[in-house]
């Protein structure tokens, strides 16, 4: 690039990309030819045409190359740029039963094709969490209570919900605001705990928050206490689905209180359990009982903040 | 009611045609006999749900259920969450018709809980003491429920792979959106 253009690129830099003007801002590079690159009095170089010629050269580079590069960089995910011109479709109870007929008559494509149109009318991937496969995996818990399924047919709906969990493109990925908060947890399901549908949404809600998280729902084998030993965790979390368990959870909090001191471990407790019986959360000497997965994350953090 | 067997009138789906003239003969023994081999857990119990007698298929059930089920009330012999079950079963009794099957888990003494399906039949009082019974059929799930298992340690295998997956992806996408240098990896940081 020679003097003359660099000239100019300074002109335009100072001049001719208004700062509160987006139609100058267009116009400059939808018409250069009539744009003030064509030639101002008083300060146009010499060779005035080879030089019109190279700035339009420049501004149609801008326009073609520069400006979509920028866009496919900044871009942002659709379901941010997509303004609410219309309220989003509320998932209803029938949705979630049909959903689940799906699941059980092994129709999992149309179940994530059903998806798929859900959040082409604007449900955002936490409403499909929380409104549609939290209250499937419940629904399928019922079918098994009430013996209209057997615990096959159940154990196969899950693992299926389980599978459409991994398909669905993570919440970290879909919103870019994704900044890590130096915070680590330790997701588990309580021991001998086999229900951890929940615990691998949760999962995505702190990561979603920038939450670095260990653990999942394969670690029901893993010994907790070992785990918070070998490495430092702000926040261990369990899932507890049935009271079956809480003497064994009860033990394994008492082990990693042991380990490290709870003034340096913020424990919570989570799950279909400890939601029917909120005074159970003291007793089995967890800090924290969580019950909303969307707002979890946060709550975990001011714990911890207002902890320090 | 007058007989827990229906007429050839009364047949109904899953029910012998003519079970008077098949049947009707046959003493207690035989029919305690039937009884046992058409299931893997019989328990009878009084109007109240006390399981007052047990019949088991094989010696690991009968050391497990003589010993920790007989003389309580069912619902007790339960885990918690089957006990809502058990009620149903039991409201269910008082009609010759044989209750839906259920799948409860049933307590053992090792801590372990025995997976078993049961449908209840109530018995007509008889002439010995005048008391309703009902009798309780099991089905041992423990085959399917070591299948069940074996479904979800598959699937916690498959859970691990993409979690760690999801932990490259996001740990990576991070650096590429930080950082404003070239970056170049090598497989044994992607394994990292």
């Amino acid at each position: 690039m020679d003097n003359s253009n660099q000239s100019n690129g300074q002109r335009a830099e100072g001049s001719h990309f208004p700062e509160n003007s987006e139609a100058g801002h267009w116009r400059g590079f939808g018409a250069p030819a009539n744009s003030r690159f064509d030639g101002t009095p008083g300060s146009a170089p010499t060779t005035a045409s080879s030089s019109t010629s190279t700035v339009a050269v420049l501004a149609r580079t801008i326009q073609n190359e520069i400006i979509p590069r920028l866009m496919m960089a900044h871009r942002t995910p659709t379901e941010c740029a997509m303004p609410n011109l219309t309220l989003p479709y509320s998932i209803t109870p029938t949705d979630v039963t049909h959903f689940v007929n799906l699941l059980l008559e092994g129709r999992q494509a149309e179940g994530l094709d059903w998806i798929d149109e859900a959040r082409g009318k604007g449900v955002s991937i936490e409403s499909i969490f929380l409104n549609l496969l939290a209250p499937a995996a419940r629904q399928l818990g019922e079918l098994w209570e009430d013996d209209e399924r057997d615990f096959t047919e159940v154990t196969l709906g899950l693992a299926e919900l389980h599978k459409i969990l991994h398909v669905l493109p993570s919440m970290s990925e879909l919103h870019k605001q994704y900044v890590p908060n130096g915070l680590t947890i330790l997701l588990m399901p309580s021991p001998g705990d086999q229900h951890t549908l929940g615990l691998a949404m949760v999962a995505e809600f702190f990561q979603r928050d920038g939450w670095a998280v260990d653990g999942g729902t394969f670690a029901a084998a893993d010994n907790p206490a070992l785990l918070v030993k070998a490495k430092r965790y702000d926040a261990v979390g369990f899932s507890l689905a049935t009271g079956l368990g809480f003497n064994r959870l009860k033990d394994c909090i008492s082990a990693i209180r042991q380990t490290v001191s709870p003034d340096k471990l913020c424990i919570i407790v989570g799950g279909p359990y400890f939601a029917a019986n909120r005074d159970l959360v003291n007793q089995v000497g967890a800090d924290l009982f969580v019950q909303d997965a969307n707002l979890a994350p946060d709550l975990v953090q001011k714990y911890i903040q207002a902890n320090a | 009611m007058n007989t827990s067997f229906q007429t050839t009138s009364e047949q109904s789906l899953g029910r012998f045609g003519n079970a008077q003239s098949l049947l009707g003969h046959l003493d207690a023994n035989v029919i305690s006999n039937l009884i046992t081999t058409t299931s893997d857990v019989v328990l009878v119990m009084d109007e109240n749900g006390f399981i007052e007698d047990a019949a088991f298929a094989n010696q690991e059930l009968l050391t497990i259920g003589r010993a920790h089920w007989v003389g309580k009330p069912w619902g007790q012999t339960v885990t918690e969450e089957s006990r809502t079950k058990v009620n149903a079963l039991l409201r269910d009794m008082g009609s010759d018709k044989s209750t839906k099957w259920r799948q409860l888990n049933q307590s053992a003494d090792n801590g372990t809980d025995l997976p078993l399906s049961y449908s209840v039949i109530t018995v007509p009082s008889g002439k010995t003491d005048g008391r309703v019974r009902a009798l309780a059929f099991g089905r041992d799930l423990r085959p399917q429920a070591a299948l069940q298992q074996k479904v979800l340690n598959a699937q916690r295998a498959m859970e691990r792979d993409y979690w760690h997956l999801k932990n490259v992806e996001t740990r990576y996408r991070l650096l590429f959106q930080v950082s404003s240098e070239a970056c170049s990896f090598s497989m044994q940081t992607l394994k990292s």
